[in-house]
């Protein structure tokens, strides 16, 4: 069993405890904007399914994650659930900056891939600020805009930029999630995980330029103990956005990965062209659990 | 493990090799595993990027759409990466 230790941006920052031990799933927000279903929730990929679902191919794909023919699909209807609850991010880090994708797990805690927060091959440590911006949709900003300075992520990814746990968190001042929902997490055992649909949506470089959201889904090929594999087209720009289920009978959107690599970051042995998601396992169900934890406001003390 | 790329420079020009500012840097094809982020470059047209050892192709767009792409060995190296674009 792996032990994960989260580590932050050095910032003065008091951690409240850790949550208690729970069930390794959570329960979606639906947040306090309108609950008019999206005319975009039919692309949706829902339950398990036998079978692949068919795409084109070319024999010489160009891109290694959009795997043959791009099937994106640019979601339009950004300012209701599920999309709301995904954000564009823009990274300023060391003179520089980049854009990547996060997606809220509560009211103040967008989840990211670890280098969307820290890398010190893009960012020569900890990045500087970060604009998120939930439910973007080109020059759109249907629910304004925060600009973060907190973060963390965990210490197998601070240590050793290890793609298995390339997993990070933003920390929010406003409660964004109060308003737009959030997803809800799971640590699902690879019985349960295997054969799902699963669905990528996020803000990428190459259309738009990271101000636009494209989704796209497609069965998950296959399971490792720490990497979800999926057959799922995306592009730069996608790095952290939520790998997500319906389970049977649910309506609400369960993430149980966060996508962070191309198909150079699965071993050919597989036998398989997929992109990936660090898989959202109990030490890192536990690790979001505690961060949700962490930008949760003490109650009030009691005056009486 | 990522660690053990080592960070290096890519540079962005245009054909008149002026640099180009707010294009989009990608790698979009690797023999080892690099983050699905995109860069963005600075006003010389630069932006940083650590690549593993193996080979990879960088794609540099520009707002407009205008694209180019590079094969780059990856792993230390002093040598600035260049794209041209147009």
């Amino acid at each position: 069993m792996v032990q994960l230790k989260s580590v932050s941006k050095p910032v003065a920052a008091t951690l409240e405890a850790a949550a208690a031990p729970s069930p390794r799933k959570t329960t979606a927000g639906g947040g306090g904007a309108t609950s008019e279903a999206s005319r975009s929730a039919r692309l949706l990929g829902r339950g398990k399914s036998d079978q692949p679902l068919r795409r084109e191919f070319v024999t010489s794909p160009v891109l290694e994650t959009v795997i043959g023919v791009d099937e994106r699909v640019r979601i339009l209807d950004t300012d209701l659930a599920p999309w709301r609850m995904i954000c564009s991010l823009n990274m300023q880090a060391g003179g520089g900056s980049a854009i990547g994708t996060g997606w809220l797990v509560g009211p103040r805690t967008v989840i990211t891939a670890g280098h969307c927060v820290f890398s010190n091959l893009f960012f020569g440590g900890w990045a500087d600020s970060i604009t998120v911006i939930p439910g973007r949709d080109g020059s759109e900003i249907p629910f304004g805009q925060t600009v973060a300075t907190r973060f963390a992520a965990n210490d197998l990814w601070v240590a050793n930029e290890d793609p298995d746990f390339d997993i990070g968190c933003i920390h929010l001042e406003e409660p964004l999630g109060d308003t737009v929902g959030w997803f809800a997490v799971g640590a699902l055992p690879d019985a349960e995980l295997t054969d799902f649909l699963i669905n990528v949506s996020g803000y990428p470089g190459d259309r738009g330029n990271g101000r636009e959201q494209y989704f796209h889904k497609n069965r998950i090929l296959r399971v490792t103990d720490r990497r979800i594999f999926y057959d799922v087209d995306t592009f730069g720009g996608q790095s952290g956005a939520p790998a997500w289920i319906y389970p049977e009978g649910s309506d609400d959107p369960l993430a149980v990965g966060i996508h962070a690599y191309g198909t150079g970051g699965t071993p050919s042995t597989f036998g398989i062209t997929a992109n990936s998601a660090p898989r959202i396992i109990p030490e890192v169900f536990d690790l979001i659990q505690s961060w949700i934890a962490e930008d949760t406001p003490a109650p009030a003390a009691s005056s009486c | 493990m990522l660690s053990k790329a080592a960070p290096r420079t890519v540079r962005v020009l245009d054909a008149g090799g002026n640099p180009v500012a707010g294009a989009f840097v990608t790698v979009v094809s690797g023999s080892a595993p690099t983050p699905e982020i995109t860069l963005l470059t600075n006003a010389e047209g630069r932006a940083r990027l650590g690549l593993p050892s193996g080979t990879f192709t960088l794609q540099a767009q520009t707002p407009d759409g205008t694209k180019a792409t590079v094969d780059v060995a990856g792993g230390e190296s002093p040598d600035e990466i260049e794209v041209r674009l147009g």
